[in-house]
């Protein structure tokens, strides 16, 4: 055994002893100086690449020879060809023209630019700012989740939902990290617009599977967001006005080319425009409104600090007043992050982060009365806190590796149910606040591993661990994916990864509420558990600028808990006053399988870009307690779902853009049928039959998620006049939701035709047809 | 204030929302037999009940209904009897001196419906029962709001020793026993039932813990006592009551709950049980 390991050490650190040299720098975006994450670096003569982290950083080390070509390629952006000599190695920072001319104006080599099929990594999508802006949205609000949820393998909940359900996880299963801070409630709107304005984001990147050691803590998906740095050059702006809220965004530098800013808001409106014809002794409304900043400074060439934030809240309310009685009733809910985080960059091959992290959820039901004689208010809130440590480095020893390290620990404090009654009668006040805390952690180490010319693997091992009160668990968690070439445009890939989750999300109405839950994992609740096996063939088409992936997956999951028959959020609000955590006696373990495979035929170049996706899936769940113990389909279990995307530039100054999406009803549980199910007391009557009989009159089911609800398509169309002068950009955007104006159900019942009055199954559709009209002004 | 809340979060979809009737394929909707049975050596009767279940997307003159013209029988495997419709009470039973209803065996309840289609369920009686409970204690708390109006609260534990290798499924009631004033006669006053299983501590202690209260005018019945009726139940008793009683909880958020049955044809349950009765004086 100790044999072979010696021999890839060997292999490993030897390949580094003959001449090389090491080319390092920053990637930045020319006119703005943001650093650009993900540009891949190519040197076409050893056939060696890398591409930026997260932070525009790159290193290359190569064998020396006279000069070196080396091409920066990045989408949105004109590749550059750099040639220099290869004698010594040198720090170059590169800066890269936005695409200010037509796309087909540069040529994109095969030859310089890194495919997809050379990618170790699989199961990602990423997909660009400007591109996610192009596409319709409803209301025209723009939608990072919405786009995700239009790729294969990625599904949403419902109507209009922004919830995410990837390879048939539920959406607490996914990871989304904004700078390095976790969000934990990602929706607006009781989930119909997700909290990221696309105006303040750098780079989304979605993993599904064949994930990198440096992520863990979910079972199905990381979802990473960064945000603008701003521009360290000059100030610039921009503006935007919807049907139903507004934004503006504003960055500049500080010190020019030293230090920079942005922020970046935005607010709803309905509630200001249906005030004025609500009566006076009645209202209500609802808006969200959210806040990105961002500053970072250049301490020096090897050090960076950035300070980044966001804030963001969602408040419905209902106030009335009636003579000397007033009565308030609210619900909201928000989430706040920040993050410190400093660059630096130890030599040519080694560069380090270290981020320290906030994040908070609270949603709080308020009300409160008053009259003459009594004051009464009450709180009912629950939500999660988090502070984190995090330190990450990646060190480019030689050509064939690039090593990730790092380790990270977070603090969390779960409140799942907090209440605070005040009353002008002193025996009513009460004070109920459980909180429950909880130490997260972990260490990964991770290898970008080149191993031939055709065989690449990330290799890597992450260690987790989680306490709460005296209860530990230590977790490894194994992680590699491969890919070798078959032709040079052509490759198979292969992906193993074990995830652990030490939080749960109590959810039961599928549609993302904000009442949901976060819950630690406990003795009695044990820790989420997955493993995810994935195949796929990447093949690039590079003349016609197409990619294409198909990938298989098989996924099993265990402890993942849901809520016991019966048992609800306000059963979780019952038990205020007791000493244990009773959500714990309301949920139930139980396991989850996913299988199915994905396509994507995807083209980033030319007039005509999008893509195709089309996923074939399966996911079943099995509980001890529920349906019996039989296995049922998850609610999100989808045969089959279709995306097509297409954008096409008519124009220099005019783009149209159109989605179609096709979806397999979710499958649900639907009452069939009621009836008398009688039931018995013991009693020592014995000349009666039975004991005493009780009546009970419930609903028959049938099977769990026995049920599939009607297929959900959707056409929706947008076309966008863009006009450049000089120093503004101005774009009008007409969009059609659901243009041919499908009834897609939300959700079903039992009622009566109004007309004949029979009973029938009757199904209530959110959105119709809906245009929208809006405004964007760059500066 | 839940409900207000629920009404916002339901009022802000409607806002958004139409109303129409569902194009989807409905499954079946037919009237199914309801078929309910709890079999029990201690009792001299033994009957089941029979209704029509009420389909919720069709109009039907059956719905919910008393089935009153079925042929119903019972048999343990070996012998078998026809239950007779009894109009008054609505069900059908025979005595336990033409069929006895023993410990240990199976039993098989089979409906014949009018238009021929047919409904069956079995169960196993258990064999085991409770037989000697241990009372820790009770505490009683006397009250008075008038003269002649009083309150009594009574509290304790009981114990018993779970019939060990066997998985245990236990049904506790619990009465107030009333003394009649002149006669002396005893009669029960039901508080509650409480459903145990033995998951995790097979043939150890098992606690209950009770609390009644009854109110009484002096002169009238006066109460003297607690009465508990600890029941060993089979596994169809436990999951369909279980099932049943959580069935008809009306949050709208809260998860649907799948009623138990092992009937095939129909829905309801054939259970079995033993029986004994402790009475615990004040």
């Amino acid at each position: 055994m100790r044999k072979p390991l010696l021999f890839l050490f060997l292999i490993m650190f030897f390949q580094g002893y003959s001449q090389k040299i090491t080319i390092s720098g920053y990637i930045t975006e020319k006119g703005s100086k943001e650093l650009l994450p993900g540009v891949n670096i190519y040197h076409a003569a050893s056939g060696s690449g890398t591409a930026t982290n997260s932070y525009g950083f790159y290193s290359l080390t190569l064998p020396s020879s006279d000069s070196v070509e080396l091409s920066f390629s990045f989408i949105g952006y004109t590749t550059q060809v750099k040639r220099m000599s290869g004698k010594t190695g040198l720090e170059l920072d590169i800066e890269l023209y936005p695409e200010g001319v037509e796309l087909e104006e540069f040529v994109l080599n095969a030859e310089q630019t890194r495919k997809v099929s050379e990618e170790t990594r699989m199961s990602t999508v990423d997909i660009p700012i400007e591109q996610i802006k192009q596409i319709p949205a409803l209301l025209g609000e723009k939608d990072v989740l919405k786009v995700i949820q239009l790729m294969p393998g990625v599904q949403k909940g419902s109507e209009g939902s922004s919830g995410l359900y990837v390879r048939g996880g539920g959406p607490d299963q996914n990871l989304i990290i904004l700078d390095d801070a976790t969000v934990y409630n990602a929706s607006h709107l009781f989930g119909f617009f997700s909290l990221f304005n696309g105006d303040a984001l750098k780079s989304v990147e979605l993993t599904k599977g064949g994930f990198p050691a440096r992520y863990g803590g979910r079972l199905s998906s990381v979802l990473e967001m960064q945000m603008k740095d701003g521009n360290k050059e000059k100030l610039t702006g921009e503006a935007g006005i919807g049907i139903i809220s507004s934004r503006l965004t504003l960055e500049g530098p500080i010190k020019k080319n030293k230090s920079s800013f942005l922020v970046s808001g935005r607010r709803t409106y309905i509630d200001a425009l249906i005030y004025p014809f609500l009566p006076d002794d009645e209202k209500f409304g609802y808006f969200f409104y959210d806040f990105n900043a961002k500053a970072n400074f250049i301490l020096d060439k090897k050090n960076k600090l950035y300070v980044s934030g966001y804030f963001g809240k969602d408040k419905f309310y209902y106030r009335s007043k009636y003579r000397d009685n007033t009565e308030d009733v609210f619900l909201k809910w928000g989430n706040a992050t920040a993050t410190t985080r400093w660059n630096h960059q130890f030599n040519q091959k080694v560069f380090a982060n270290t981020s320290l992290i906030f994040s908070d959820y609270k949603f709080v039901i308020g009300y409160d009365f008053k009259d003459a004689s009594e004051n009464y208010s009450l709180r009912y809130s629950s939500g999660i806190r988090d502070f984190s440590l995090k330190s990450d480095i990646d060190f480019f020893p030689n050509p064939s590796h690039h090593i990730k390290t790092g380790i990270i620990t977070t603090y969390h404090t779960f409140t799942p149910s907090a209440m605070v009654v005040k009353s002008s009668f002193a025996d009513e006040n009460q004070k109920s606040i459980k909180a429950i805390y909880a130490w997260e952690s972990a260490v990964y180490a991770e290898d970008d591993w080149k191993i031939t010319s055709r065989l690449k693997a990330n290799v890597g091992f992450r260690l987790s661990h989680f306490i709460n009160k005296n209860k530990n668990y230590f977790n490894p968690e194994p992680r590699v994916s491969a890919r070798y070439m078959i032709k040079d445009d052509m490759s198979v890939k292969a992906s193993y990864a074990v995830m652990n989750q030490y939080i749960h999300l109590l959810t039961n109405t599928g549609i993302g509420l904000p009442t949901d839950l976060w819950v630690p994992t406990t003795d009695k609740v044990k820790p989420q558990h997955s493993q995810q096996l994935a195949l796929g063939l990447s093949k690039d088409f590079s003349d016609k600028g197409l990619t294409m992936a198909i990938e298989g997956y098989y996924k099993w999951s265990e402890n993942i808990i849901g809520y016991k028959e019966g048992a609800s959020f306000l059963l979780i609000e019952a038990d205020e006053d007791s000493e244990e955590v009773k959500w714990e006696d309301n949920v139930t373990p139980g396991k989850a399988t996913s299988y199915g495979a994905e396509f994507l035929l995807q083209r980033k170049f030319g007039k005509l870009t999008g893509w195709i996706g089309y996923t074939l899936s399966w996911t079943w769940l099995q509980f001890d307690s529920l349906n019996f113990g039989k296995k049922f389909h998850a609610r999100y279990d989808r045969r089959h779902d279709i995306s097509v995307v297409g954008i096409y530039k008519i124009k220099e100054n005019i783009t149209l853009s159109a989605t179609w999406v096709f979806g397999t009803g979710n499958a649900i549980t639907l009452p069939l049928a009621g009836y008398n199910a009688a039931t018995n007391v013991p009693s020592s009557n014995g000349s009666s039959y039975n004991g005493m009989l009780y009546s009970n009159y419930v609903s028959d089911y049938g099977e769990k998620n026995s049920f599939r609800m009607a297929p959900y398509h959707r056409f929706d169309i947008a076309v966008q006049f863009h006009k450049k002068k000089k120093r503004v950009e101005r774009t009008f955007e007409l969009g059609v939701y659901n243009s041919y104006n499908r009834k897609n159900p939300f959700y079903y019942y039992a009622g009566y035709d109004e007309v004949t009055g029979e009973a029938e199954l009757r199904q209530v559709s959110l959105f119709p047809i809906i245009p929208s009209v809006s405004w964007t002004y760059k500066f | 204030m839940k409900n207000k809340i629920n009404s916002c979060i339901v009022v802000s979809f409607l806002l958004f929302s139409c109303d129409k009737e569902a194009k989807v394929k409905l499954p079946e909707t037919e009237n199914e037999p309801v078929v309910i049975g709890f079999l029990t050596p201690e009792k001299t009767k033994t009957g089941i009940n029979l209704w029509w279940t009420d389909p919720l997307y069709s109009d039907n003159t059956l719905d919910g209904g008393m089935i009153s013209n079925a042929t119903v029988s019972l048999s343990d495997g070996t012998s078998s009897v026809n239950l007779p419709y009894d109009a008054v009470d609505e069900y059908y039973w025979v005595d336990t001196s033409v069929f006895v209803v023993s410990p240990g065996n199976t039993y098989t309840v089979t409906v014949i419906l009018p238009d021929g289609k047919q409904a069956t369920a079995s169960t196993l009686i258990p064999v085991n029962y409770v037989s000697t409970l241990t009372l820790f204690q009770q505490d009683l708390t006397y009250s008075d709001s008038s003269a002649t109006f009083w309150n009594v609260q009574a509290s304790g534990d009981i114990e018993w020793t779970d019939i060990p290798s066997e998985a245990n499924y236990y049904a506790l009631a619990y009465y107030t026993l009333l003394k009649a004033p002149f006669t002396g006669d005893t009669i029960e006053q039901f508080h509650f039932q409480t459903l145990l299983n033995d998951a995790g501590r097979d043939g150890l202690p098992i606690r209950n813990s009770f609390t009644t209260s009854y109110s009484y005018n002096q002169g009238n019945y006066t109460p003297i006592g607690t009465r508990v009726v600890v029941a060993t139940v089979n596994r169809d008793y436990y999951e369909y009551h279980r099932t049943a009683e959580l069935g008809i909880y009306s949050d709208p958020f809260a998860e649907p709950v799948l009623i138990y049955s092992n009937v095939t044809g129909g829905v309801g349950a054939l259970c079995g049980y033993r029986q004994k009765v402790f009475d615990i004086f004040y």
